[in-house]
């Protein structure tokens, strides 16, 4: 029953991922017209050798096979010995279906290196951030449940709609500003500003959490005003059911009540939530590397797209493609496993 | 992260629904509308929105009357002026009028704003009438379409899009509804599909009314109010992926003022003038905020799922 | 107290002085900034005078040996190779690693590196004798020979090394003849023709190139192989003061001391490159000593002085930031506007120079008042000067019959005076110039429209496809005078930089002449005569001679950064040492 779900869906995807590496395919062409990349680290050259530089970077060829290139259809077919088919294909190298993203066309590292690189930077700040946002989500929804209708619960609740409505990049800014600046100025214990870690005497736990604590504060704002929100929904509607009724009038007491029967069902359906955000894993923290510095896979695809680096955008993209619909998935099983009422189709 | 429907889950402590009193029959329209007035704090926001925009149409003459500058007067000797009574918010980094250009970044982020969720409404809309009303094959190639352009994420068609686009509002409007009409085409499909298995569909067919007839008739206004659901919300998100994109340096450039670039340009300069980063920073937290209530003021009243 | 203390003192003090004014001034908003920009103007005389940091009168009586400093900067390596360097960052660590024959000293001199001596040329002008130092090691013990400075020029102009595709491939096959490695510590250079510039350019690494490669290690490669290999960055082999540690992508470079340099071992254990945001948060990061060195943003340079922790140095540098028009007619239309020299000569009239470097670069700035740098030794102040003067570019363009329209915008035979502006994106600076510029043009009649756009493509548009109206941009200069790659008639496209197709076969014949003639007074009354030349014609005028701006931690001693050891030449390196030793 899984199985076929999990076979019904992975077959569903192949053509989504297809469809996202020609849309991001034809977009980075037409965005760089006839630019050749990585000229700049090299720019005394002649029109015969910009000629020949696109000529080994394959951008002369027509488009179409430069899609089949990289994907590695190219690849298949010369190993069947139909090479020649291929107008003008030559020293074919492996594509995405034999597991390449080829080299960069700024710098020729390879792309899958630097992606495998710079990856853990930013799964460590997106699930830090995820997990900041749980473990203070919970007691203020809860606190505002308990204490429904009071001053609290009001302020809580304008904090909650005032998050959503604060631009991400702004309050990177103002927090660094007061942590990092400021305090220092004061000489108050201040915050780092920017990269993952101290070097040459940095690298310890306590360091690198240190460098974590802001970006991920500014990432976790968001999910924090949504879901505090909704685990304060959740409790009340928990807090009203029959069940805990009973267990009151069975003469438990009010904070068993709570915890035990409150706590634990109002926060399971929160799982959900947090698989919405898995398919943004690698993308959603852009902005928060491009102000924190945060050496990560967004601040990444956002530099090589504007030196028009073509295979690494296309690589990264894809990537973060497979990832969005490998986390729709997981998010679904979460959601499916969490209430019994959905059946899986 | 940039706001692919997961802002909706609010509920104003006013605005809970439970325990009103049941009037006679009244039209869905009119009686949403009621409740929407009942909002006090809603209607603030709304209010709000409207003289900002107000605002926004009538800058030139603003500019003219109230604050006497242009936004693109440079005036370098009083560059980096603090708030006073020549610039009463002070200038910037060529000494021009901050309040005048955060009057005109008005129009950019209300103009962006409500065109590029407009552009969402009618695309995505168009697309889920179509994919749920005609199903099979037609449902799955749009479906798939959609799922393609929701797989990417948002903000990588955003840098590219805006390479491939000279950014202006209208271009810019575009770029960011591109993205978002997938989720109003999945929530628009859903809504069809409730709604086409009703006996007054099924009757309406079966004396032969036309396909355009049918959808542009019957369906559409049954599914209108969570499209405008779902345009009440989006307004708030289009005004913050704006500003982002300004500020990352892909959208309006200078001088053009938005209230994005005014940020990225002030970022430089925080440390030497931070009043330059706050007051835009606030004018957009303040729209996104009475977007936002007005959008689940909105919500509360018209969505009929929570009837 | 060393005599070192002293003027550290002094300066310290002078510092202070300078801020209470500049400060004072500021909030006054009035026209004190003259005031300002003269003491420090003056200021800078005088620290020049007193030495401050200018790396001779590094002591090191006290230093202590051990620990690290922390360089900040907002890129990351591109390449480390000297065959492929292209930045001045990449450069900064690549020189660190390696050794060119010579260095420069802070007055642009050459100064012995690997060689013992800088060699004085034949008397025909074409032949360089080099003696190495004896006993010289790389860093897996090999020694370094003769033959492995051969190799690494053999692979700039041999035939058999073209796949290599090294950067200065083009000017190398043009002015080297032949390399040879007459016994293991004689190297003798041959070059085509007479070239002044020669010793610069190829043997001191500060256009990048220079730095001697391990022939042993290097030959095993294909040509082909080279530009993308992994010692590119991660050099396996190298005989500088340090040898790589690691590069953490995006984030940091470490170095760490080479035991093996044939100067001794220098004080410090370890040097890194970090990646910061901004040259903004530079001063940040310096205040709160997350790095020990940085280059700072003008608008917080002010505010730096504030830090009880951290020295400032400032200096006029070897650079310029100026515009281009377009003169090429089979390019843009644009260009029937720029021919006309006296729309050239308005639009540079209509500038307030002193302004901009005052606003634009918050005073740390100065006009510039001829086409090179007031830091060149060659620098001359022509006699044709364009004063700020409103009321004489509208008369200037009057009289040459532009005519403003109802709309204020001037046009003449149908062309309407208005073309787009262009600059790198995310300077800053460069970004603010560019609207300042447009709209003091806007006063005279011209209509612009700025631009910024990403570097690569701003390079590849000034010296491949040249489809610009107009460029500004900003120029380093090579410790030599030559203006052959800027003004040149062959320098044209091809990646030179004569971006707005700028032909004189007088400036062709003076270029020429600048770089045969081998007597430095000689060669300054060519350039003297250049400069009159280009300052008439104004095919590309300077805007202002920005100021370089470090800030250093108070902990870290002896890193005399001037204008011509910012990067890769830093020939008192090796006296650099931390006081707290950590």
């Amino acid at each position: 029953m899984l199985l076929r779900f999990l076979l019904r869906r992975a077959l569903a995807a192949i053509p989504v991922v297809v469809g996202v590496t020609l849309i991001t395919f034809l977009l980075m062409h037409s965005a760089a017209g006839s630019y050749v990349p990585g000229l700049s680290l090299n720019p005394n050259l002649t029109p015969k050798d910009v000629e020949q530089l696109r000529s080994e970077l394959g951008l002369d060829q027509p488009i179409y096979v430069q899609y089949l290139d990289w994907i590695g259809v190219a690849w298949i077919m010369q190993k069947v010995g139909l090479a020649g088919v291929l107008v003008g294909a030559h020293g074919i190298t492996p594509g995405l279906l034999q597991g390449s993203f080829g080299h960069s066309m700024v710098d020729g590292t390879a792309v899958g290196g630097q992606i495998f690189e710079r990856l853990p930077n930013t799964i460590l700040l997106t699930l830090s951030a995820i997990l900041l946002g749980v473990l203070l989500s919970i007691p203020l929804g809860v606190m505002g449940a308990l204490r429904r209708g009071s001053n609290l619960d009001h302020f809580f609740s304008f904090l909650s709609i005032a998050g959503v409505a604060i631009p991400q990049f702004w309050l990177g800014l103002m927090l660094i500003l007061i942590f990092s600046v400021k305090f220092h100025d004061w000489g108050l214990p201040f915050l780092p500003s920017s990269g993952t870690t101290t070097p040459f005497t940095g690298g310890d736990l306590l360091d690198r959490l240190a460098h974590l604590v802001l970006p991920a504060l500014v990432l976790s704002f968001f999910y924090l005003a949504i879901w505090s929100r909704y685990t304060r929904s959740s409790m009340l509607e928990v807090l009203s059911q029959d069940y805990v009724r009973t267990a009151r009038a069975k003469g438990m007491s009010e904070r068993r009540v709570t915890y035990l029967h409150g706590l634990r069902n109002a926060v399971i359906p929160l799982v959900t939530l947090v698989g919405l955000e898995l398919p943004g894993l690698v993308s959603g923290a852009l902005v928060v590397e491009a102000v924190f510095s945060w050496p990560g896979i967004g601040l990444l695809a956002f530099q090589r797209a504007l030196a028009y680096d073509y295979t690494m955008v296309l690589g990264i993209v894809t990537f973060a493609a497979v990832l969005v619909v490998l986390g729709n998935l997981v998010s679904d099983l979460l959601y499916a496993a969490v209430d019994p009422r959905i059946r899986l189709q | 992260m940039i706001g692919q429907g997961a802002a909706g889950e609010f509920e104003l402590p006013e605005a809970a629904a439970e325990g009103r009193a049941r009037r006679p029959a009244q039209s869905f329209w009119s009686a949403s509308w009621e409740e929407l007035r009942e909002n006090r704090i809603g209607m603030v926001a709304g209010v709000f929105i409207l003289v900002l925009a107000v605002i926004a149409i009538s800058a030139p003459l603003l500019a003219q009357l109230v604050t006497h500058y242009q936004p693109t007067r440079q005036d370098l000797d009083s560059q980096f002026q603090p708030p006073d009574a020549r610039h009463l918010l002070g200038a910037d980094e060529t000494g021009r009028d901050t309040l005048t250009r955060l009057i005109y970044g008005a129009q950019i982020s209300l103009g962006v704003g409500f065109l590029a969720v407009a552009l969402q409404l009618v695309v995505g809309g168009g697309v889920g009438l179509l994919a749920g009303y005609y199903g099979r094959w037609v449902d799955e190639l749009l479906m798939r379409f959609v799922d393609m352009v929701l797989a990417i994420p948002a903000i990588f068609l955003f840098i590219l899009m805006s390479i491939l686009f000279r950014p202006n509002a209208l271009t810019l409007s575009v770029i960011i509804a591109s993205v978002g009409w997938g989720v109003v085409a999945r929530l628009v499909r859903g809504e069809v599909l409730s709604v086409k298995n009703r006996d007054f569909v099924l009757a309406t067919r079966s004396i032969g009314a036309g396909d355009a007839r049918l959808i542009l008739r019957h369906l559409l206004p049954n599914v209108l109010p969570v499209i405008v659901v779902a345009a009440s919300l989006g307004v708030g998100a289009v005004i913050l992926v704006e500003a982002a994109l300004d500020f990352l340096g892909l959208g309006i450039h200078p001088p053009t003022p938005s209230w994005g670039n005014m940020l990225s340009h002030a970022e430089t300069y925080y440390h030497h003038s931070p009043y330059l980063v706050i007051f835009p920073g606030v004018m957009i937290f303040l729209t996104v905020l009475a977007a936002n209530i007005f959008g689940n003021a909105v919500r509360d009243a018209f969505d009929p799922r929570l009837r | 107290m060393g005599r070192r203390d002293v003027s550290e003192n002094e300066f310290a003090d002078f510092e202070r002085f300078l801020n209470a004014w500049s400060r004072r001034d500021f909030l006054r908003g009035m026209g004190g900034s003259l005031a300002v920009t003269t003491f420090l103007a003056g200021g800078m005389e005088l620290l020049a005078a007193c030495g401050g940091n200018s790396g001779s009168q590094t002591s090191t009586q006290n230093a202590k040996r051990g620990g690290h400093v922390v360089e900040g900067n907002p890129t990351d390596i591109a390449n480390l190779n000297p065959l492929y360097i292209n930045d001045v960052y990449s450069q900064t660590i690549a020189y660190r690693l390696y050794d060119a024959l010579l260095s420069v000293d802070n007055q642009a001199s050459l100064v012995p590196n690997l060689a013992t001596d800088v060699p004085k040329v034949s008397s025909d002008g074409l032949s360089y004798t080099f003696k190495l130092h004896k006993g010289v090691q790389w860093s897996d013990g090999q020694p370094l020979t003769a033959d492995d400075v051969a190799f690494t020029y053999q692979l700039m102009y041999a035939p058999e090394w073209k796949g290599a595709k090294a950067r200065y491939r083009p000017q190398a096959e043009q002015y080297i003849q032949s390399v040879t490695a007459a016994d293991p510590q004689t190297v003798v250079i041959k070059t085509t023709k007479v070239f002044a510039p020669f010793l610069i350019t190829f043997c001191t690494g500060t256009s990048g190139t220079g730095g001697i490669l391990p022939k042993h290690v290097w030959e095993k490669l294909k040509p082909e192989a080279m530009p993308s290999s992994e010692m590119n960055n991660l050099p396996t082999v190298v005989s500088g003061a340090m040898v790589p540690v690691k590069w953490d992508k995006g984030s940091q470079y470490v170095i760490k001391r080479n035991d093996n340099w044939f100067r001794g071992k220098t004080y410090i254990d370890q040097h890194v490159f970090k990646v910061t945001p901004s040259f903004v948060a530079n001063a940040n990061l310096l205040k709160t000593g997350e790095i020990d060195i940085g280059i700072v943003d003008n608008s917080v340079w002010d505010d730096l002085a504030n830090s009880q922790s951290v020295n400032r140095v400032a200096f006029t540098r070897p650079s310029y930031d100026y515009y281009l028009h377009n003169l090429d007619g089979s390019r843009t239309p644009k260009a029937a506007i720029f021919g006309d020299s006296q729309v050239r000569k308005a639009l540079y009239t209509a500038l307030d120079k002193k302004k901009i470097a005052d606003k634009v670069y918050f005073g740390q700035a100065t006009p510039a008042d001829s086409v090179m740098s007031s830091v060149q030794w060659a620098h001359t102040t022509p006699k044709t000067q364009y004063p700020y003067d409103l009321a004489k570019a509208n008369k200037m363009l009057d009289d040459a019959g532009w005519k403003k329209g109802p709309d204020g915008i001037r046009s003449k035979g149908g062309v309407k005076m208005e073309w787009e502006l262009r600059t790198n994106a995310g300077n800053a600076v460069r970004e603010t110039l560019i609207t300042v510029l447009a709209d003091q043009w806007k006063q005279i009649g011209a209509n612009v429209a700025t631009k910024p756009v990403q570097f690569p493509q701003l390079v590849t548009q000034l010296s491949q496809t040249r489809d610009f109206e107009m460029i500004l941009l900003g120029i380093s200069e090579n410790a030599d005078p030559d203006l052959t790659q800027n003004y040149k008639s062959t320098s044209i496209g091809n990646g030179a930089l004569n971006g707005s197709g700028y032909k004189n076969p007088e400036i062709d014949s003076l270029l020429d002449e600048g770089v045969q003639t081998v007597d430095r007074s000689k060669r300054k009354d060519v350039y003297a005569k250049i400069q009159d030349i280009l300052m008439q014609d104004l095919p590309t005028p300077l805007v202002t001679y920005p100021k370089g701006l470090w800030g250093i931690s108070k902990r870290v001693q002896n890193f005399g950064v001037g204008p011509w050891t910012q990067y890769g030449a830093r020939p008192w390196y090796k006296d650099v040492y931390v006081s707290d030793g950590k």
